[in-house]
C-alpha cells in the first residue's frame, strides 16, 4: 500500500532542518509582512491572518513554536500553508525561515526523533529521517496542530 | 490518501443512516409498509459493506446483525413491532457511535457492543429459528460477461468546450470507437460561434455515433472514462443486431445532418429493430437502470468546501466590479460604462445565486428534534404530537449548525416541563395528547421559528418571586408579566429549578439567547399560566453580508456592524484621557464607553486632534466604543476567522477589503456583555 | 528554492510517465504484467495530485486525479482492467506528459 511511501517538504528553522508531509502542503508563499493582518489578544505565535484566494488564513511563527530566541525575518521566509487531511476547516500557515525540498522516500527509512532540549512547543515528531548527512525532523501535524488550538 | 476515502465513506453513511432513521420513523406510522422495509435493509446492507471495505470492521458486523434483522422481516419471518423499532433506533445510535469512533478500542465500548448484538441475537431467535444459511443476493450469472451477438448502440457524446484544455482529443475517442466495430459518425457543429467569438482553444462541436459491435456497453464506457467529467455522454441500445448500413439508418442520418438536429431514440423506436428479444439481454436492463437514476438526480451533492470557495470568488468578483465601476465613471467612456453596469448586473446575480448555493433546508436537522421528542417522551410516559411546520426553509448552515443546540434545548423543556403527563391534562381540561408546534417562517429579511406547546406554561408570579429572592430585582420593581418573562434570559438568573431544570443539562436561557446573538438573531418568550408557552427566535436568512462601518484603531482596520450602532461622536483625545472609570459625560448625560485602542493593544497616536466614539447598541444597552479614526460605510461579506482563532473574544470575523487586505469585523455583542460583566476594564 | 523543487519533480515524474507509456505502448500485455502498470499508474498518478498543485502543475493534476481515481477502484478490485481502459490510460498520460510539459515551460 501506499502506507510506506512518503512525501516530505523540508525546512529549515535557524539551523535545524524540520520537514511536513508534502501530500498536506497546498501552498508555499513568499513572506510578506505587509500582507499580514495582526490579530489582537491570541497568542504570541499567532501572528496575524492572511489572505489566501479569497480564504483568511492564520498564520502561525513556527520559530516561537520552536522557541528560539532569534526572530528576525530573512529574505528567504516563506509560509508553508497546509491542509491537514480530513480537515478543510484547519487550513493554517507557517512561518518558516527557508523552503528546502521535496524528499520522496519510505517511512522505515525514519528513525526515532531525538532533539534534547530543542523539542520547542511539539510534543511528538513523526520521525527522523537522515538525508544528504543532515537531520531532517518530521513534524507530526496533528500533534502541532493540538499544540497550536490548546 | 486511504484517510480521504474514509472520510467520504463517513459522509455518505451519515447520509445513509439519516436515511435509515427517516424511514423507521414512517414504519413507526406504518408497520406493514414493505418499500420502507426494504429501504430499511438496503441502508443496513450498504453500511455492511461500505464498513468492511473502509476498515470500520466493528461497524460491518454490528449491521450485519441488523441486516439479518431486517432480512428476515421483508421475507415475512418476523413482524415489524414497536420493539424492533425502539431496539432499531437505538441501533441506529450505536451505528452512528461507530462511524464516529471507527473501530473500538476501549474495552467498555467493545462490551457494549457485545452485549447489544447479543440483544438483536435474542430477538432473533425468540421469533423463530433461523433457516441453515443467510440469504444473499448474489444471483448474477456468468452469461453476463460473455461476447454478446452484435448489438447497435447510439452514443451521443457532448463534450464541454474546455475539453481541449485538458489534453483530450476528441478524434482519437472516436477512432476508438470506430475499432469496436462497425460504426457511423455524425459530426454537429451548429454550436460553434462566429468567428469573432471563435476560441481557437475550445472545442465546439459534439457528435453521435452509431456503433454495431460485439463488445458490452462497458467497454465502450472505458473510452470515454477520463472525459465523463468534462462531458455529456449517452449510450443507448437501439437494436439487438447490427443495423448500421441499413437504408433506414441513412434516411435518419440524413435528415440529422441536414437539419443539424441529433438523433433521438424515438426515431429509432419507430423502426421496430427488436430492442431485445428476451430478460437475457443485460445492456437493455442496465440501460433503463441508468434511465432511471439520472432521472432522479434533481439535486447534486457538493462539498461545503466547494460551496465556500464559490461564495468567496464571487466575493471577490463583486470587489473587482466594485473598482471597474469606479474607473469607468471616472474616464466618462460610455463604452466602459455600460460593459461595467452589465458586469455589475451579472455579479449581482451571481452573487445572490451563489449565496441561495450555500442556504440549506432546516429539514437536515429536524430528524434530531423529532428523535428527541419521541425519546423524552417515551421516557416521561407524556402522549405528544410533534407538529412541524416549514421544514423546507433554508437558511445558511453556518446558522443552522449554530441553532440546533438552543433549539434542543427549547423543546427539551416544553417536554420536560411544559407538556403534562395525560391525567394531568385531563384534570385541566385538555385532551390527553400534547401538542408541540415547530412552524418556520419568513418575514422580511429575517426567519421567524416558533416553538410553541399546550402545556403548563410559566407563571410570572412564580418568577417574580424567584427574581427578587435572587436579588435580580427589588421587592418594590414594578415590571409586567412580559418584562418578567424576559427574566429567564438574564444570565445569573438560574433558571435551573425554574424552567429548565433539565437533569444533568444545565444549560439556562441565558445561554440560549446568548447562542442566537452570536448568529445575530434574537429570541423572545410568550406565555400564558396553563396554557402554554411560545418561544420564538428571529434570524437573519445569512450571516455572510453585512453593512459595516470601516474604522482604523492603531495599525489595523476594523469593521462595526452598521445595525449596531447607534450614534457617532467626535472627541478630544483629552476628554477621552480626564474620563474616569470608563464613562465619559456628554450633553450632560453619562456614557460608558470602551477604549478600543487599549483592548486592542493598539500604539497610541500622538497629536491626534480628534478621537471617535461610536454608540453601540445591543440587547437594549448601548456602550461606546472608542476608535481612532472612521474610515467609510461598506457592505461587506465577512468570512470566519476558523477554528485556531475561536477563542477570539471581541472579534466576530474578517473581511477582504478591496485591495486584498483584511479588516477584522468587531462582535459588538459581546464586547457590551464583556462590560457588563466587568470583564473588559479598558 | 521552490524553482528547484519544481525542476527535480518535474524531471522524476516525466521519466516515470514516460515508462509507463512505454510499456503501454505493446500491443499485448499480459495480465500479470498489467496489474503491475495499474500499481504503478495509481502510485505516479497519486503523486502528481498530490504535490503537483503545490508547484503549479494544476492541469496536469486535473488529469492525474481522474487516473488516480480510476485506478484506485481498479486496486480495490472494483473496476477491471480492458484493453481498452489500457489504451485510453495510453492516451491520457499522453495528454499529461504534453501538458506537464506546457505547464513546465511557462513558469
Amino acid at each position: 500500500m501506499e502506507v510506506n511511501d512518503i512525501t516530505l517538504l523540508s525546512f529549515q528553522i535557524q539551523e535545524d532542518n524540520f520537514a511536513v508531509d508534502a501530500m498536506q502542503v497546498i501552498h508555499i508563499l513568499e513572506f510578506a509582512a505587509n500582507k499580514l493582518t495582526e490579530v489582537p489578544n491570541t497568542p504570541e505565535y499567532m501572528i496575524g491572518v492572511i489572505n489566501l484566494h479569497g480564504n483568511i488564513i492564520p498564520v502561525v511563527d513556527m520559530r516561537i513554536i520552536m522557541e528560539k530566541e532569534e526572530l528576525s525575518t530573512g529574505t528567504d521566509a516563506s509560509i508553508i500553508v497546509l491542509e491537514p487531511l480530513d480537515q478543510q476547516d484547519a487550513t493554517i500557515g507557517f512561518l518558516v525561515d527557508m523552503v528546502k525540498e521535496v524528499i520522496q522516500t519510505k517511512r522505515d527509512q525514519l528513525s526515532e526523533t531525538v532533539l534534547e532540549g530543542k523539542k520547542g512547543m511539539i510534543d511528538s515528531y513523526e520521525g527522523t529521517l537522515v538525508y544528504n548527512k543532515e537531520f531532517i525532523h518530521v513534524i507530526d501535524i496533528k500533534n502541532l496542530i493540538e499544540v497550536i488550538e490548546k | 490518501m486511504i484517510d480521504k476515502f474514509r472520510a467520504k465513506f463517513v459522509e455518505e453513511s451519515t447520509d445513509n443512516v439519516h436515511d435509515l432513521e427517516e424511514a423507521l420513523f414512517l414504519l413507526e406510522k406504518d408497520m406493514d409498509n414493505k418499500e420502507l422495509i426494504e429501504r430499511i435493509f438496503r441502508a443496513m446492507h450498504s453500511l455492511k459493506g461500505g464498513g468492511a471495505m473502509f476498515g470500520f470492521n466493528h461497524l460491518s458486523d454490528f449491521t450485519h446483525h441488523l441486516e439479518t434483522l431486517f432480512d428476515w422481516v421483508r421475507n415475512g419471518r418476523m413482524k415489524v413491532s414497536t420493539d424492533l423499532i425502539s431496539l432499531t433506533f437505538s441501533a441506529i445510535d450505536q451505528i452512528n457511535f461507530l462511524l464516529k469512533t471507527g473501530d473500538l478500542t476501549n474495552p467498555e465500548d467493545i462490551n457494549n457492543q457485545k452485549t447489544f448484538i447479543q440483544r438483536i441475537e435474542a430477538f432473533l431467535t425468540d421469533s423463530e429459528t433461523p433457516a441453515a444459511s443467510e440469504m444473499q443476493g448474489s444471483g448474477s450469472s456468468a452469461s453476463a460477461n460473455q461476447p454478446n451477438e452484435e448489438k447497435t448502440y447510439l452514443i451521443t457524446f457532448i463534450p464541454q468546450e474546455d475539453l481541449l484544455l485538458n489534453g483530450t482529443n476528441p478524434l482519437y475517442l472516436l477512432d476508438d470507437i470506430h475499432a469496436l466495430g462497425t460504426a457511423r459518425t455524425l459530426a454537429f457543429t451548429h454550436k460553434v460561434p462566429s468567428l469573432d467569438l471563435f476560441e481557437p482553444s475550445s472545442n465546439y462541436s459534439l457528435w453521435q455515433i452509431i456503433v454495431s459491435t460485439e463488445q458490452l456497453v462497458n467497454e465502450i464506457k472505458d473510452v470515454f472514462i477520463f472525459v465523463e467529467d468534462e462531458c455529456e455522454l449517452h449510450i443507448d441500445l437501439i437494436a439487438a443486431s447490427s443495423i448500421v448500413n441499413q437504408p433506414e439508418v441513412d434516411a435518419l442520418v440524413d435528415k440529422a445532418l441536414k437539419s443539424n438536429i441529433l438523433l433521438t431514440l424515438e426515431e429509432f423506436k419507430q423502426e421496430q429493430w427488436a430492442l431485445t428479444p428476451q430478460p437475457l439481454n443485460v445492456a437493455g436492463d442496465k440501460k433503463k437502470q441508468t434511465a432511471a437514476k439520472e432521472h432522479k438526480i434533481s439535486s447534486i451533492r457538493v462539498s461545503s468546501h466547494k460551496i465556500d470557495e464559490l461564495v468567496n470568488l464571487v466575493s471577490e468578483l463583486v470587489t473587482i466590479q466594485a473598482q471597474l465601476g469606479l474607473y469607468a465613471e471616472n474616464h466618462e467612456d460610455p463604452a466602459i460604462i455600460s460593459l461595467s453596469e452589465n458586469i455589475q448586473k451579472l455579479s449581482r446575480q451571481l452573487r445572490e445565486n451563489a449565496f441561495d448555493i450555500s442556504l440549506i433546508p432546516l429539514q437536515s436537522e429536524l430528524m434530531r428534534f423529532q428523535r428527541l421528542v419521541r425519546d423524552l417522551s417515551k421516557e416521561q410516559a407524556k402522549d405528544i404530537d410533534f407538529i412541524i411546520e416549514g421544514g423546507d426553509l433554508e437558511l445558511d448552515k453556518n446558522i443552522i449548525e449554530n441553532l440546533t443546540d438552543p433549539l434542543l434545548h427549547i423543546l427539551r423543556n416544553s417536554i420536560d416541563h411544559g407538556i403534562e403527563k395525560p391525567d394531568d391534562r385531563i384534570k385541566a381540561g385538555k385532551a390527553p395528547k400534547g401538542t408541540i408546534l415547530f412552524k418556520a417562517f419568513h418575514s422580511g429579511a429575517n426567519i421567524i421559528i416558533e416553538i410553541s406547546d399546550d402545556g403548563t406554561g410559566i407563571d410570572p408570579d412564580f418568577i417574580r418571586q424567584k427574581a427578587i429572592a435572587r436579588g435580580v430585582i427589588d421587592a418594590d420593581t414594578q415590571i409586567d408579566d412580559k418584562e418578567v418573562l424576559d427574566l429567564l434570559f438574564v444570565s445569573g438568573f438560574s433558571t435551573r429549578d425554574v424552567v429548565s431544570g433539565v437533569s444533568g443539562r444545565g444549560v439556562g436561557m441565558d445561554v440560549v439567547r446568548r447562542r442566537i446573538a452570536n448568529i445575530r438573531g434574537e429570541v423572545s418568550v410568550d406565555s400564558e399560566k396553563g396554557k402554554g408557552t411560545v418561544i420564538s427566535i428571529k434570524l437573519p436568512i445569512t450571516l455572510s453580508i453585512i453593512d459595516g462601518l470601516l474604522v482604523a484603531v492603531g495599525d489595523n482596520k476594523y469593521v462595526i456592524p452598521i445595525s449596531a450602532i447607534d450614534k457617532i461622536y467626535a472627541l478630544e483625545p483629552q476628554e477621552v484621557k480626564q474620563s474616569f472609570n470608563n464613562v465619559i459625560v456628554i450633553d450632560n448625560q453619562q456614557k460608558p464607553y470602551i477604549d478600543l485602542r487599549k483592548i486592542f493593544q493598539a500604539p497610541e497616536k500622538e497629536n491626534a486632534e480628534i478621537v471617535r466614539m461610536i454608540m453601540i447598541k445591543a440587547e437594549e444597552r448601548v456602550t461606546g466604543v472608542i476608535v481612532d479614526d472612521i474610515i467609510g460605510e461598506y457592505q461587506t461579506v465577512v468570512k470566519p476567522l476558523g477554528r485556531y482563532l475561536k477563542k477570539q473574544e471581541y472579534i466576530s470575523g474578517a473581511s477582504i477589503l478591496g485591495d486584498g487586505t483584511i479588516a477584522l469585523v468587531v462582535d459588538s455583542s459581546r464586547l457590551i456583555q464583556n462590560r457588563r460583566n466587568k470583564k473588559v476594564t479598558a | 528554492m521552490l524553482a528547484e523543487i519544481r525542476k527535480q519533480f518535474y524531471k522524476d515524474t516525466l521519466k516515470e510517465l514516460e515508462g509507463i507509456n512505454g510499456k503501454l505502448a505493446s500491443d499485448n500485455i499480459p495480465p500479470e504484467e498489467q496489474s503491475l502498470i495499474a500499481e504503478k499508474v495509481f502510485s505516479v498518478s497519486h503523486q502528481i495530485s498530490g504535490t503537483g498543485p503545490m508547484l503549479g502543475f494544476d492541469s496536469t493534476s486535473l488529469l492525474s486525479k481522474k487516473l488516480e481515481s480510476t485506478f484506485y477502484d481498479i486496486r480495490r478490485g472494483e473496476k477491471k482492467i480492458t484493453l481498452q481502459l489500457l489504451w485510453q490510460t495510453k492516451r491520457a498520460i499522453d495528454a499529461m506528459i504534453k501538458s506537464f510539459n506546457e505547464e513546465n515551460n511557462s513558469q
